[in-house]
């Protein structure tokens, strides 16, 4: 920065292309700097709670044991391997949820008697607290991987299907009329009409499946498992190894940070078109 | 126009009934007779809720009629036809197609060969003054812009009758009247058959061969009047005292009939 200000090139445009990077340096200071200050303050915090007040390890562990214990998961290869089955669960658990939820919704959009007949059962079964099947999940498929994905899908699938039926319905009359008037089918309707007006509501609801993921394959390892970060977090805690078990917690949260940026941006990437002032395509 | 012709539209004695959820049925029209000519336009104007708007979505096969008959060329007239082009007040554009996409979805619906109408579609686009938008999204446009995509997407079929529900009615008045007379030009083009909804009694006069003027609920034709204004039109002849003349007599159709309800209410 004082290079910048040193220079001594009179011209205009050098002048305002400094001036540029400037702003853009500046700005980005000003919004990453609260929290990158805050952080620091927190950790600092932390550490001087720790060393003062003389906590035991086995309580809280100083920050610093948490970013050793950390690294050497990682080189050690224990941490990558753990991070690596319980990212498949969430994964095939949240990719199971999407397809069912796409299919059901289709279906019972499509017929009023079939969502007569299945909304009250959608909407009950909802209302069962999904963690609490976790246990009789576990006896149904196994230790193995298969009961954390479909954990992990039981509870991704309700937000889901939820947003996914309310897009649908969201297309407005107008439209829909408009499409009777060319002489449209119902599936035609529903392809090239109600299922891209229903994207909005299926990336809001991607989000909370991502977070409901994650804690269906966490909640399902802490029931049974060999292997998954839930399982090493109670393997670590019942030993005493706080530093680890801080360690898996931050990497789950770097896991849900990173998908839920990358459907953000897809979402953006997708639905280009969402809050640009027009003529209402869903019901306000 | 030739009275040995043909009528594209014949509407005889068609009524519509609509049966509310609860509660008595609503009469929304009543004994309509009416012929619409192969390149005539035809305005329809009447108060708010005298069924004008239904009468269009009989014609555009949208409803059916309770009664009475619809032929379009001499056939029944029982759906939605892509002999038909609708505009409605909204552009009710695809926000995630393009411009010309969007002009041809009628296409897709109907599954025909998309090359020969993306031809089309682009000379529409250059008729209507969009074609440096072809590939911007609805969201890039303004109400007027987006309600030429409309107009462009009826048209897209070569239709044999435009119908227009109160197109412009959700726009600025100068956007409107620009609209109106690229209407009138299109008309000097192609000569389609129009059917046009509207309240705008200037409007009426400005676009038709005759002035179909309405009574307030339930619907029926109070008169159907004929514009001898020459063509091709301007804004200019709203000026002309002609123009006026006509547009007076439709106010009075109107307010007679609008007394005789109020009466007949109270």
């Amino acid at each position: 920065m004082s290079a910048v200000q040193k220079q001594t090139v009179p011209s205009a445009e050098a002048m305002s292309r400094s001036g540029r990077g400037l702003v853009a340096v500046g700005q980005l200071v000003s919004r990453v700097g609260p929290f990158l200050g805050l952080v620091v303050i927190l950790l600092a915090g932390w550490e001087a709670i720790v060393r003062l007040l003389d906590v035991p390890r086995y309580t809280l562990p100083p920050p610093m044991e948490v970013v050793t214990a950390l690294v050497n998961g990682v080189t050690s290869g224990v941490l990558v391997t753990h991070t690596w089955v319980t990212l498949q669960e969430v994964l095939l658990g949240f990719g199971l949820a999407i397809l069912f939820a796409t299919v059901i919704a289709a279906v019972v959009t499509r017929w009023e008697l079939i969502e007569r007949a299945f909304m009250p059962l959608i909407v009950a079964l909802q209302a069962v607290p999904k963690v609490a099947l976790a246990p009789l999940l576990l006896t149904w498929f196994g230790f193995g991987m298969t009961s954390k994905v479909v954990t992990t899908a039981l509870l991704a699938f309700f937000p889901l299907l939820i947003n996914l039926i309310a897009g649908i319905q969201s297309a407005d009359r107008d439209r829909m009329e408009m499409f009777r008037g060319l002489g449209a089918t119902k599936w035609q309707t529903f392809r090239m009409l109600q299922m891209p007006a229903a994207l909005p509501y299926f990336f809001a609801g991607l989000k909370i499946a991502l977070t409901f993921s994650i804690i269906g394959a966490i909640v399902a390892e802490f029931v049974g498992a060999q292997a998954g970060l839930g399982y090493m977090i109670q393997l670590s805690s019942t030993n005493l190894n706080v530093a680890t078990t801080f360690a898996v917690l931050v990497i789950l949260s770097a896991i849900g940070m990173t998908l839920t940026s990358l459907i953000g941006w897809l979402g953006a990437k997708v639905v280009f078109w969402q809050g640009k002032g027009l003529d209402a395509i869903s019901g306000s | 126009m030739d009275p040995a012709a043909r009528p594209l539209v014949s509407l005889r004695g068609v009524s519509k009934t609509y049966q509310a959820k609860k509660g008595t049925p609503v009469q929304a029209l009543t004994d309509i007779t009416l012929d619409v000519a192969e390149g005539e336009v035809v305005t329809l104007v009447g108060p708010s809720g005298c069924g004008k708007s239904t009468l269009l979505r009989l014609l555009g096969g949208l409803h059916m009629p309770t009664e009475g008959e619809m032929l379009l060329a001499g056939q029944r007239h029982t759906g939605p036809s892509h002999r038909i082009g609708i505009v409605y007040q909204q552009p009710l554009l695809l926000p995630w197609k393009n411009v010309i996409e969007n002009v041809l979805v009628p296409i897709r619906v109907r599954r025909a060969k998309l090359a020969p109408y993306r031809e089309r579609a682009k000379e529409l686009l250059t008729v209507l003054g969009l074609d440096s938008f072809a590939a911007s999204y609805p969201h890039q446009l303004s109400g007027g812009m987006q309600q030429r995509v409309g107009i462009a997407r009826a048209l897209i079929q070569d239709p044999e009758i435009l119908l227009m529900d109160e197109p412009f009615g959700a726009l600025d008045a100068m956007t409107r009247d620009t609209l109106t007379v690229e209407l009138l030009r299109i008309h000097e083009e192609f000569r389609t058959t129009i059917a046009f909804v509207t309240h705008s009694i200037a409007e009426s006069v400005l676009l038709a061969d005759r002035v179909v003027v309405m009574t307030p609920r339930p619907g029926r034709v109070a008169q159907v009047l004929p514009v001898g204004l020459p063509r091709p039109r301007t804004l200019k002849d709203v000026n002309s005292e002609r123009f006026g003349q006509y547009a007076g007599e439709v106010r009075a159709i109107l307010d007679e009939h609008l007394a005789d309800h109020t009466k007949a209410v109270a």
